[in-house]
């Protein structure tokens, strides 16, 4: 390791440790002993290597710092890093009650920008090739804040803002056009926005938040969960999207996919635009399930239990084999019963069917 | 040994190597080295807390077309090696009788 790698990965391991002026004293003690042992003779390397594991000091200095003045480092308000896109290979976003969005970056690293308020703080960090973006209760749980003047402590206990601090929380993650990462978002409340990006495999699960995906390329599987939040998809491309809720909606609007599932309980689904070449499994419980495929599907099976199922399918009846199986509802099916090579298969309880051909 | 203790001790050890005439990082980890091991990651937070506590004082100069940074000790930083021998010889007495009727 190189002298200026070694103090670039100290840098970056700190940033959400130390204020500037720490990491500045740290990284200069560094640099200094570094020169010292080179002045002697060794190499540049060796000197480094003397040093001892990076990571190691990285988490003495972070333990040691927050022994002496827990909390005092971190800053509340908007705070915005980087990271070279080259070294994360996948992004994960856990434990956060704010609005996430994942949007394309303007150049080619990949940009966090988020807001702190007095309780909460998140925190971004580069653990192996994982960037993981956090948020955590700031040291003091009361909504005061410690702040840390010429080594004495002050501590100021903020009004009681209720709610309206974590409204207002909000994590913007950028990625780079061309790198494709594992992206996985899992919060428990908010509304998750992804747009424009290219992904390896995507991954949202929001407890009752909504989910957007709009113009996004999965060379993966994309799976959308919430309880009560609504899905919105709009131009995405991915081998297999899975997409599930309890009482939200599902709308769909241009997809392309070889495997594409839908699970609600309560919640209606407009699907349109669907290009799905293997198979579709959509599944209701009181919901109401509108289809509209772009191109014949091999396999297609919708079930419900009280909501109405309709189905567009496109070109001549020839191409299907519709098995359509209610026990109450109406079945209306625009078409003569042929054996195709595409499937469809139907089943409801009281719910009604229709199908229709656009020859 | 208990980490409270070690540090103790090693502070003591930073405190004595700069009793010998002002020195820079590297320098005192050579000179403490034969006796305790030290590193810089751990001499590091030791200065740091020794200058909060008005034992030394830093100052930077030109070495070499480079910015060192020197630290000496100050009177509050000798009074603590004195302090730290005195309380070293109650603890002697003590391991004394630990150790005599074992």
């Amino acid at each position: 390791m190189t002298k200026s790698e070694f103090l670039d990965g100290l840098c970056r391991g700190l940033r959400f440790h130390a204020d500037s002026d720490e990491i500045q004293h740290m990284v200069d003690f560094y640099s200094q002993s570094i020169d010292d042992r080179v002045e002697e003779g060794i190499s540049e390397e060796e000197a480094v290597a003397a040093m001892g594991d990076l990571d190691y000091i990285i988490s003495e200095a972070k333990n040691a710092w927050d022994r002496e003045s827990p909390g005092s480092a971190r800053k509340a308000g908007v705070e915005k890093l980087a990271f070279r896109s080259s070294e994360v290979q996948s992004l994960s976003i856990n434990d956060t009650s704010g609005d996430v969005r994942v949007l394309p970056s303007p150049d080619g690293d990949i940009h966090v920008e988020y807001v702190n308020s007095a309780q909460w703080r998140y925190e971004a960090e580069l653990v192996g090739a994982e960037l993981s973006v956090r948020r955590v209760r700031t040291g003091s749980g009361d909504g005061s804040v410690d702040f840390n003047v010429f080594g004495k402590k002050f501590s100021v206990t903020l009004p009681n803002m209720g709610g309206l601090f974590e409204s207002s929380l909000r994590l913007t993650v950028m990625l780079p056009a061309g790198t494709c990462i594992n992206t996985s978002v899992n919060i428990a409340s908010g509304s998750v926005e992804v747009s424009d990006i290219c992904v390896r495999a995507l991954y949202v699960k929001s407890a009752s938040g909504d989910i957007s995906v709009e113009n996004v390329t999965g060379e993966g599987k994309v799976s959308l969960i919430t309880a009560s939040g609504d899905i919105e998809v709009e131009r995405l491309t991915s081998p297999e999207l899975t997409v599930s809720t309890v009482s939200g909606d599902v709308d769909v609007n241009g997809l392309n996919c070889a495997s594409f599932g839908v699970k609600t309980v309560s919640g209606d689904m407009d699907l349109l635009e669907i290009n799905a070449t293997r198979r579709v499994n959509l599944y209701s419980v009181s919901g109401d399930t509108d289809i509209n495929l772009a191109i014949p599907c091999a396999e297609l099976s919708a079930e419900s239990v009280s909501g109405d199922v309709s189905i567009e399918l496109p070109g001549f009846e020839s191409l299907y084999t519709v098995n359509v199986r209610t026990r109450s509802g109406d079945t209306n099916i625009n078409g003569a019963a042929c054996a195709g090579p595409n499937t469809v298969s139907v089943r409801s309880v009281s719910g009604d069917v229709d199908i229709d051909f656009s020859r | 040994m208990d980490i409270q203790l070690r540090r103790g001790i090693l502070e003591v050890c930073v405190l004595k190597a700069l009793s010998r005439g002002e020195s820079y990082g590297y320098q005192i980890i050579k000179d403490i080295s034969p006796f305790v091991e030290m590193s810089e990651s751990t001499l590091y937070p030791i200065l740091k807390r020794l200058e909060a506590a008005g034992a030394l004082t830093s100052y930077s100069r030109e070495h070499s077309g480079r910015l060192r940074k020197y630290y000496a000790i100050t009177g509050p930083g000798r009074n603590r090696i004195e302090s730290f021998l005195q309380e070293w010889e109650e603890v002697k007495k003590a391991y004394d009788f630990i150790k005599g009727d074992m």
